[in-house]
């Protein structure tokens, strides 16, 4: 099967995404209520058609679809939109599947849009060994915790600007409480941070086996947002970053997340294409 | 001036329409003050008086054979208050004749309320008029305008749809409390002190959830009174920050000259339970709650203006029925004042 027909499929998903954000946003505009079920119809059509370019995808190599940087963002995407489902319904969060459905229309469209994102060469190090697809997939799952974390931290925004400016109606009355979205994010953050430091541990034990397979760069930024989430967790922990301020770093660090998404998934200049297969191999010998 | 049988009608009064929040708490008068002032007036120059002190107006109607008597009110209010001449000339107005009857009007179809169609005020005018009628301060002249003010209202009420789906201060104010705490079942609600507003608010909350009430007041007897209706516990004022430290919602409801709350004071709390929110709804006028506490982390403060804001902005949608209203009172307002001329 030839990557035009999973791209076809990840790209109607993202149509899907998009049709059901501006189908919700219209009558949020006119502070209205949307008829949810069809827009639920639209973005579980969106998360469908993405699964299955992601699963056609997936066929070409046999793992997880994270060898390049377009697959990296509609993984994310469609991690962050299925961790919506199971949220929405987990704490009853009105608006969750809105955002989220803007938030895979436009991580979708960005990766689309790039083709360069896409190269057709052979995937990078991820089938030399499991432990790496894991450490990979891990890695990501965190990345779409910490996405979900940035918009219900954007929602915790919105509600408190609101609050403060005295908005009622539309968007505003059915955004979720404060109290409530405080919880949350301090659950989240404390699962994410939980589940890239499994990542980050595999990540290193990997590193460990084959030290030259990754680039100072890369390993730099890697840790460099695992440390930074921790801090953040500990602070909140410790009640020194509570409420708005919480809210705004964890959206502005999501951000630079997602940006070292880039460099992180770029090829090693030093190494030939198949030398991560080859060290890993090595290192199991 | 319009005159009636050579005596005029009058109203000078100050409300949300001509004063900020910070000039209604200085221009507002206790019950004390109000009954001497109305006394003050009837033995002077003025033959029937009422005074409506309410927590958003002070208003002195007035019938009076005095060619121009404005001036030798405002400089005795002014003095009342402390208040330079000119400052409360400012904020206040002044009508008469035909006009003062359509004010009346207006306001007892709660017209000229802060949060257009409220019902309270005709209840707060009533009560007014009975305690100016049982002091003999009222006459032929102020019988005839509030008792036909009082059809008015009730013409109003019954046939536009002015108070169709009413906004009360209640419901906005548990609006908001649930968008800041979510499911009311679990918070806790201070009430500090006793005042008709304040207990619509937390009846609001109830009727919503909220189940830890703790009335907090100077007279205990009726802070207990009161706590009874929500099946909740009464606490001295004194002590206020510890009942702070775990409150998730502020009722202000007292007749306290001073703020009882205020940002120094809220700041050290707050930051014990940073990841507390707290909501502080400032029914009272002067109010409870120090404007300056909005700044501190994690509060989120309302006062009377505010709530009305929002009410207001939820009316809209009834902009229609309000002219409608209006045009009536206007025609209402003249057949009246014609006949008693």
């Amino acid at each position: 099967m030839s990557f035009w027909h999973d791209r076809a499929l990840t790209g109607t998903g993202c149509v899907f995404y998009g049709l059901a954000f501006l189908f919700a946003l219209a009558p949020l505009i006119r502070r209205r209520e949307y008829p949810h079920v069809i827009f639920m119809v639209l973005l579980i059509g969106g998360f469908i058609f993405q699964s299955f370019g992601l699963y056609v995808r997936g066929l070409e190599i046999h793992a997880i679809p994270l060898s390049n940087t377009f697959e990296v963002f509609q993984v994310l995407a469609w991690f962050a939109v299925g961790l919506n489902f199971v949220l929405r319904q987990m704490f009853q969060l009105k608006l969750l599947n809105f955002f989220s459905s803007g938030f895979g229309f436009g991580l979708s469209l960005i990766s689309l849009s790039i083709a360069s994102w896409d190269d057709q060469a052979p995937p990078l190090e991820l089938p030399g060994s499991p432990w790496v697809g894991f450490h990979a997939a891990l890695a990501i799952f965190s990345y779409s915790i910490f996405a979900v974390l940035a918009l219900t931290s954007l929602m915790y925004m919105l509600q408190d600007r609101a609050l403060k400016k005295m908005q009622t109606g539309g968007l505003f009355g059915m955004l979720p409480a404060i109290r409530q979205l405080e919880v949350i994010n301090t659950k989240l953050i404390s699962l994410g941070v939980s589940v890239l430091t499994v990542a980050v541990a595999i990540g290193f034990l990997n590193w460990l086996q084959a030290p030259h397979a990754v680039g100072l760069v890369k390993l730099t930024i890697a840790l460099a947002v695992w440390l930074a989430y921790l801090f953040v967790l500990l602070q909140r922990r410790r009640n020194q970053l509570v409420a708005q301020k919480f809210a705004k770093t964890c959206l502005g660090l999501f951000v630079v997340a997602l940006v070292s998404l880039w460099p992180l998934t770029q090829r090693s200049a030093a190494y030939p294409e198949a030398d991560g297969v080859e060290f890993l191999d090595d290192a199991r010998k | 001036m319009p005159e009636n049988n050579g005596k005029a009608l009058f109203v000078l009064g100050s409300s949300h329409r001509t004063a900020s929040i910070e000039v209604r708490e200085r221009l507002a008068l206790d019950v004390a003050r109000a009954e001497q002032l109305a006394e003050d007036l009837r033995s002077g120059c003025v033959e029937e008086c009422l005074i409506l002190n309410t927590c958003n107006r002070v208003e002195i109607y007035g019938v009076t054979d005095e060619a121009d008597l404005r001036p030798t009110l405002l400089n005795q209010l002014a003095a009342m208050h402390g208040m330079p001449l000119n400052e409360l000339e400012n904020h206040s107005f002044w009508l008469t004749g035909e006009e003062a009857v359509r004010h009346a009007f207006e306001v007892a179809s709660g017209l000229d309320s802060q949060m257009v169609g409220e019902n309270e005020i005709l209840g707060q005018l009533k009560d007014a008029y009975a305690k100016a009628s049982d002091q003999q301060l009222t006459g032929r002249v102020l019988n005839r305008v509030f008792q036909k003010s009082f059809q008015t209202a009730k013409w109003i009420r019954t046939n536009t749809g002015v108070s169709k789906g009413q906004v009360s201060i209640g419901n906005i104010a548990t609006e908001l409390a649930i968008r800041v705490c979510g499911d009311l079942a679990d918070v806790n609600v201070v009430l500090l002190g006793s005042g008709e507003v304040g207990e619509k608010t937390t009846q609001a909350l109830v009727s919503r959830g909220a189940q830890r009430i703790v009335v907090a007041a100077r007279n205990l007897e009726r802070a207990r009174l009161l706590a009874e209706q929500f099946t909740g516990a009464v606490a001295p004022l004194e002590k206020l920050p510890q009942l702070l430290e775990r409150a998730d919602i502020i009722i202000g409801a007292t007749s306290a000259p001073q703020p009882l709350i205020t940002r120094d004071m809220l700041k050290p709390i707050m930051k014990k339970r940073p990841a507390q929110p707290l909501i502080a709804i400032d029914t009272a006028l002067p109010r409870d709650i120090e404007q300056a506490a909005e700044d501190v982390t994690n509060v989120y403060l309302y006062n009377l203006d505010h709530l009305a804001q929002i009410a207001n902005e939820n009316l809209r949608a009834r902009e229609a029925e309000v002219a409608t209203a209006k045009q009536s009172i206007l025609e209402r307002a003249k057949r009246l004042w014609e006949s008693m001329r």
